[in-house]
């Protein structure tokens, strides 16, 4: 096995790990709702809230850094270009990443300072960590896309997937600089950073899992890459096509112009469509092998993400982004659910696809297979569904009382908080949280089992992989 | 103004609270807090006192507790006037109806 597989299996595991935090957290901030004055002043709602947004964004990141390093040296038959910097740099992320935890739970927030800014909380959502670490967090993905740039460069080729995967990796860094300002303004605060948040999660993450997901079809099921390299075009031209001025959906109510209901409306209504493709190519594939692969867990997976993607992202995002309606679903927990189902069918299925993936070849494995996987499949998209169901009821709910009736003050949403319909969904929010958690416990247990007692006896990855 | 949005920063204000609808949905929307029917009851420099004095020792309201983050006075006025700032930007209407009389 390459250095880089191993680093890309040790990104796997704090990601996993991260996933993991992310599960407590979001539990907790889900007990606020149901308990009103949970640990009040002790750790707040937005502490917990914090750990668990920003936990989302690592553990997916770790997950994207961990599969690119797995599949570059197959890519081109040799090992990444300064790998030993890469290394280093894993280590100093994970240590980075326990310290801000422990800040953010043990500090919380600062006075209105610079110092607060640098070493405490920036408090812009999903960019709360402190400066020192945003600084940190850029080494990290300039080294990474070093590493990939360098490694062609030497390898004097390159083939589609890894050019649009450079393509990406330079917007996807520069991007990052959005978590650094400090504007006065919250209307101008808010337009730039949705260039960070929109256009990494909507375009630049999209094509990254994108090129990820091409690599494990053709390491998966044997996909041709000549069809799966023309689908990754057809789906760049579009996600690219769509989703940056599908940015425009963000720009109806931040004290932007008028103009922006006509481009994000019209750019949201086709953003579904490259997602769609994805879905069309997955039941291809799942049918045309009539739902069978070696590695069972890496297809289910692979086939949730595309399902996921098109539906949490696609269907659930498109419900709620025409002005007309987004003008009283904005802001609530509709958004939320949308959040939820579409983080979790966009990426959150697809690095543990990759997962599963890594471990048949590191284990040496030829295809897996067994029944706790199927359990934890079932339980965390049973536990997905359910949440982004009962927050799409609250949301509703509140977009109908709180907003189209009530007229959006503080005693509408107050008011809100307390209906039946909004309290039963926090229940039940919290009840499909416990299902979730449950099957990341299974997940965990089969990643750490699973293969263990079925080695074959070719191993796949040696010294001469990729060969 | 600085000053007021770096009180809103370092308090991570956005992750209970929402601005022209972003942020977490654990509070209420901030953007038009300052018209609001709650604070709007008081006339005059009596609005931006009791908002101030709200925001140092915060209030149980129904189903919600706003957590005390230890928000000093100057910190408190310089968000207040931030809050007051920001309400008057053109939000292309949103939130509809604000403010209207309801039968809850």
């Amino acid at each position: 096995m390459y250095r880089s597989q191993r680093l890309g299996l040790k990104y796997l595991t704090a990601s996993t790990v991260m996933f993991g935090a992310m599960i407590v957290f979001g539990l907790l901030s889900s007990i606020y709702y149901i308990q009103p004055g949970f640990l009040l002043n002790i750790f707040n709602f937005s502490s917990a809230k914090i750990i668990h947004i920003d936990g989302l964004v690592i553990w997916l990141l770790m997950g994207f850094i961990g599969s690119v390093y797995w599949f570059v040296p197959q890519e081109l038959e040799r090992e990444v270009d300064g790998i030993g910097l890469a290394e280093l740099l894993f280590w100093v992320f994970c240590a980075a990443v326990a310290v801000v935890v422990l800040v953010l739970i043990f500090v919380q927030y600062g006075a209105a300072n610079q110092w607060s800014m640098w070493f405490i909380n920036q408090g812009r959502k999903y960019v709360e960590a402190p400066r020192w670490a945003a600084v940190g967090i850029v080494v990290v993905a300039g080294v990474f896309a070093y590493n990939v740039i360098a490694t062609t460069v030497k390898a004097g080729r390159t083939t589609g997937i890894l050019t649009v995967l450079i393509a990406d990796l330079i917007p996807l860094l520069v991007l990052y600089f959005d978590a650094f300002p400090q504007l006065t303004s919250m209307s101008q605060d808010l337009f730039w950073w949705w260039w960070l948040v929109h256009l990494w999660v909507e375009a630049t993450w999209e094509v990254l899992i994108g090129c990820i997901m091409a690599w494990t079809l053709i390491h998966m099921v044997g996909a041709s890459r000549r069809v799966v390299e023309s689908w990754l075009y057809v789906q760049v031209a579009l996600v690219l096509g769509t989703g940056i001025l599908g940015l425009g959906h963000h720009y109806f109510w931040i004290g932007t112009p008028r103009y922006w209901f006509a481009i994000g409306g019209v750019f949201s209504a086709f953003e579904p469509l490259p997602l769609l493709g994805m879905v069309v190519h997955a039941v291809y594939d799942a049918g045309s092998r009539h739902l069978q692969a070696a590695n069972r867990p890496a297809f289910f997976w692979t086939l949730a993400e595309a399902f996921g993607n098109f539906l949490g992202a696609g269907v659930f995002g498109f419900m709620m982004t025409l002005p007309q309606i987004n003008m009283y679903s904005h802001g609530t927990q509709w958004t939320a659910s949308h959040g939820h189902f579409a983080f979790w069918g966009a990426y959150g299925c697809g690095v543990i696809a990759v997962l599963y993936l890594a471990l048949e070849k590191s284990r040496g494995c030829n295809g897996l297979d067994g029944r706790a996987w199927k359990w934890s499949f079932a339980l965390l998209n049973l536990g997905i569904l359910g949440m982004a169901g009962a927050l799409l009821v609250a949301g509703i709910d509140q977009a109908f009382f709180e907003r189209a009736v009530g007229g959006s003050t503080w005693n509408a949403y107050l008011a809100m908080q307390g209906r039946p319909w909004f309290i039963e969904s926090m229940w039940a929010r919290f009840v499909f949280g416990l299902v979730f958690a449950a099957g990341y416990a299974l997940l965990v247990y089969d990643l750490l089992a699973i293969g263990k007692s079925q080695r074959a006896a070719v191993p796949q990855v040696t010294a001469a992989a990729g060969s | 103004m600085d000053k007021g949005k770096l009180v809103i920063q370092s308090r991570a204000c956005i992750d209970c609270h929402t601005f022209f609808g972003n942020g977490a949905y654990y509070a209420p929307d901030l953007t038009r807090d300052w018209l609001d029917p709650v604070c709007a009851r008081y006339a005059g420099p009596k609005r931006a006192d009791r908002l101030a004095k709200f925001l140092m020792e915060p209030l149980r309201l129904g189903a919600r507790a706003m957590p005390n983050l230890h928000i000093q006075r100057d910190e408190a006025e310089a968000a207040v006037a931030y809050l007051k700032w920001m309400s008057a930007i053109d939000t292309n209407g949103f939130p509809d109806r604000f403010g209207a009389p309801t039968a809850q």
